[in-house]
């Protein structure tokens, strides 16, 4: 077991560096003049001469490419071209506003997830399992910009229910010092005792939670609904049918803990994904997050930005590949 | 059945408990109204750079109600009003200027203001070489006479009470503060940090998010009458979710909105909407480099081609007026009329005259990719080229892209037209002449790559006459504008207004082209 993590860690490794190298090069390949960038939107020739030696860029490439990875073994992912703020601490900025985020709405869709995907699977060619099935296509292939849109014409235009968007009311912002511990709007509040912060925070969490978790529940309740179906129809499960254990003690116990596995992988992966695809949902929310970060950093050619966001969406992606892995070999029929 | 039953008791309870503990929305905003709070939404991120040095974008809109400048230009009257200096003079050669500062301001750290700080924000900007440090360019030494007097003496004439009073460049911070090392003291300002003599000074700001404002108790106008105590400007992109917050009051000003929305604003009742002459035009460059377009006469057909009548009524949905020379009207030293208009035949006269009466060959245009707008002129001028035989190939690329093209020095790299926006950073023609027109070593801005010795004579005898006799200035760039339009090296898209969409309630804007984009909060409140 420990054996395979390490291999698993060492060919992690490969896999960064090959990023690091394949995004610097492309970076250095597309015909941009970032030294202008750098320098202002109307710099003049000689501001811009100045930026170039200022940013390294007078040196040949090898060069750049040892230096760059020299910083980034003490985390430093150089400066944005546009704000000109060090780039690590601005992932660092947005990281938790969008952990927040992603957290809350990978656990909604794990929980329904499973939930309507045990129903699907027990009343299997009934309407409500058309229904559930009809969903999880829904869900998954809904575009989340148009449900955000769609939530916030009806429950903030014309319920007037909940905010527009935003981590917290624009008067609360002005009138209160907000904690800082964690990042975690919900996590700081109640670790300071804050509640007014708590019920503000999480009023503006519920839209952008909803939007974001409709792809892991459909992908969950898809994977747990074909999982428990095919578990439903072994001769253990007849048999404990048959010793008239209770419905409940059948699916809850027996039959979901034989086929979460699969589920958990999903749930990993959707957790990677939504972590570094919230883009949409944090533009039409205004949600200071990472997803709105990177695809700042993406159209405006900001290549420290780009290639520091690069190297984070893979390190999400290697990590919970791992987790993943090593979550699906502690079963022991993998192992096996 | 029962038990999913009972499942959707329970969610149905959350959801209205939820939604129950999210109250109503004058909960959020009954606040800001009771404590006087202003909020701008903000199309683009409030704040890029926290350098007053540097800071070369739309966050001035953030920096003019923190930072204050020597002087504030009125460009509706053309008058140069004070602020931190009372008074300024300038000897008759424009090389030297005297300005007198005002006393008893004090900054944000608690420093008072003096001579001191303002020749270290000046040499500061000026030696940066960032943003629009190149304003300050003609500054070769600053004396202090005593502690609110300064003396300002240049290496060439220059205007230096527009420079004094831009939108961009002009701050004056603090120099106990400021440390006297550029790359110590940027990475301090960009942790968030500040220190003028504004209204408002930083409370708190999350980057990417927004800059929330309070006001300075010490101030130096006071804070007598009606003012905001809080200004907030909270980023927000996209623009359908910009319009809701304005119909739903949850911000009292924002812009850049698309023209279909702005015209469906104007008829609501809760919103007022300012429409006004501006200083941003489109330029759309000739590459004058290449065949065929350096031939003077396909020039001109090409510019006889232009819709610029339907480009205003289709593209900017009436939001624009007809360009009457390089630089927008509403600019001193404007022509007031373009010898161009929309005219095929005229157009066919030229190509006859250039021996290519039937046209026959296809020319490149490079617009930014995803600008809509851009792309509807792009199609509806290759219609109208296709009328007299012209093939025009559409290249949509980043504006990064297309800059860099235009720049090469392989002259097949760079695109025949090169579509772009022009803002005015100096209120002077001279922002558009000089970096557009003006002969340069090597290709920046100059990207129709038009030489003209005279044309520079002309353009640097009207630089150095705006710091002596500014009528017989205005004279020389309508003389600049006849050559450039007689040599017909850009195609120009139109002026375009300046819109600010406001709630109803919210007074005391001065709309001055001078300022895009910026309110100032202190002169600002919302009635009841």
């Amino acid at each position: 077991m420990y054996k395979y993590i390490l291999k698993r860690v060492l060919l992690s490794i490969i896999v960064l560096f090959g990023i690091i190298l394949i995004s610097f090069c492309i970076t250095r390949v597309i015909p941009t003049d970032v030294a202008a960038k750098w320098a202002g939107p109307k710099a003049t020739a000689e501001q811009v001469a100045a930026a170039r030696v200022e940013l390294g860029l007078d040196l040949p490439y090898h060069q750049q490419f040892f230096n760059y990875c020299g910083d980034l073994l003490h985390f430093d992912l150089g400066k944005s071209y546009i704000t000109h703020r060090p780039v690590t601490t601005e992932i660092m900025n947005g990281l938790m506003a969008t952990v927040e985020l992603v957290i809350l709405a990978d656990l909604l869709g794990l929980i329904a997830g499973v939930f309507l995907g045990m129903y699907s699977a027990k009343h299997k060619n009934k309407f409500i399992d058309y229904i559930c099935r009809f969903s999880s296509i829904t869900f998954v292939s809904m575009p989340s910009f148009w449900l955000g849109l769609a939530l916030q014409l009806i429950f903030f235009g014309i319920l007037s229910l909940l905010p527009l968007g935003g981590r917290i009311s624009t008067a609360f912002a002005v009138l209160h010092q907000l904690p800082d511990i964690t990042g975690m709007l919900l996590l700081d509040s109640l670790l300071t005792g804050n509640f007014m912060l708590f019920a503000d925070a999480l009023k503006h969490l519920i839209l952008p939670v909803i939007v974001v978790s409709i792809y892991p529940t459909g992908l969950v309740l898809r994977q747990t609904r074909s999982a428990l179906l095919e578990i439903l129809n072994e001769d253990y499960m007849t048999a404990a049918k048959s010793y008239g254990l209770k419905d409940r003690v059948v699916y809850w116990r027996y039959a979901l803990k034989n086929c979460i596995g699969p589920t958990i992988t999903a749930i990993t992966y959707a957790f990677a994904y939504t972590l570094t695809n919230t883009c949409l949902v944090e533009a039409i929310f205004s949600w200071p997050g990472i997803g709105k970060y990177i695809a700042n950093a993406v159209t405006n050619y900001d290549f420290p930005a780009i290639m520091g966001t690069t190297l984070f969406t893979a390190l999400v992606y290697v990590i919970f590949n791992l987790v993943a892995d090593i979550i699906a070999a502690s079963d022991p029929r993998v192992r096996m | 059945m029962k038990r999913f039953k009972l499942l959707l008791t329970i969610l149905v309870a959350m959801a209205m408990l939820l939604t129950g503990c999210g109250g109503d929305r004058s909960g959020a905003n009954g606040g800001v109204q009771e404590a006087s709070i202003a909020v701008y939404s903000t199309p683009y991120e409030p704040i890029l750079d926290w350098d007053p040095s540097v800071c070369f974008s739309t966050d001035n809109s953030v920096f003019h109600n923190v930072y204050e400048t020597l002087l504030y230009y009125d460009l509706n009257k053309d008058t140069f009003e004070p602020v931190l200096a009372t008074e300024y003079s300038n000897s008759d050669d424009g090389l030297v200027w005297n300005f007198k500062l005002r006393e008893g301001v004090k900054f944000h750290d608690g420093s008072d203001f003096t001579a001191e700080d303002v020749k270290f924000s000046i040499e500061r900007t000026r030696d940066c070489k960032m943003g629009p440090s190149y304003m300050w360019d003609a500054v070769k030494e600053i004396n202090i006479i005593n502690d609110y007097e300064v003396e300002l003496v240049l290496s060439y004439p220059d205007s230096i009470e527009l420079v004094a009073s831009c939108a961009y460049a002009s701050f004056i911070m603090s120099s106990e503060s400021v440390d006297a090392d550029f790359k110590t003291s940027t990475a301090w300002f960009n942790e968030g940090k500040e220190c003028g003599t504004g209204p408002y000074m930083l409370k708190s700001q999350t980057p990417g998010d927004k800059v929330i404002l309070t006001k300075y108790d010490n101030y130096w106008k006071g804070w007598e009458g009606k003012h905001f105590t809080d200004v907030v400007f909270q980023y927000t992109s996209e623009t359908a979710v910009r319009r809701q917050i304005m119909e739903g009051g949850e911000a009292d000003v924002t812009y850049d909105l698309p023209a279909l929305d702005v015209l469906e604003l104007q008829k609501n009742d809760a919103i007022k909407v300012s429409v006004d002459n501006g200083l941003s035009d489109i330029i759309i460059f000739m590459n004058t480099s290449r065949a065929p377009l350096n031939d003077v006469n396909i020039r001109k057909a090409c510019a006889y081609a232009f819709p610029y009548e339907d480009k205003l009524k289709y593209v900017d949905l009436g939001f624009a007026t007809l360009a009457t020379d390089v630089i927008p009207s509403t600019m001193w030293g404007a022509n007031q009329k373009s010898p161009y208009y929309y005219d095929l035949d005229k157009a066919k006269e030229y190509l006859a005259a250039a021996g290519k009466p039937n046209g026959g060959f296809t020319l490149e245009f490079a617009y930014s990719a995803g600008s809509e707008s851009w792309k509807k002129i792009a199609e509806m001028y290759k219609a109208e080229l296709a009328k007299i035989g012209i093939t025009l190939e559409l290249a949509p690329a980043s504006w990064d892209t297309n800059w860099t093209r235009a720049k090469s020095q392989n002259k097949k790299d760079r695109p025949d037209f090169l579509i772009t926006m022009q803002w005015a950073d100096l209120m002077s023609p001279a922002y558009a002449y000089k970096p557009m027109f003006h002969s340069e070593d090597t290709v920046n801005w100059n990207l129709s790559y038009y030489y003209n010795p005279k044309l520079d004579k002309l353009i640097d005898e009207a630089i150095r006459m705006t710091a002596i006799d500014k009528d017989k200035a205005a004279e020389l760039y309508k003389q600049c504008g006849q050559i450039v339009a007689e040599d017909c090296v850009v195609l120009t898209g139109g002026d375009k207004k300046d819109i600010m969409i406001f709630n109803s309630g919210f007074e005391g804007y001065y709309h001055n082209a001078a300022y895009k984009g910026i309110v100032f909060f202190y002169d600002c409140s919302r009635a009841k």
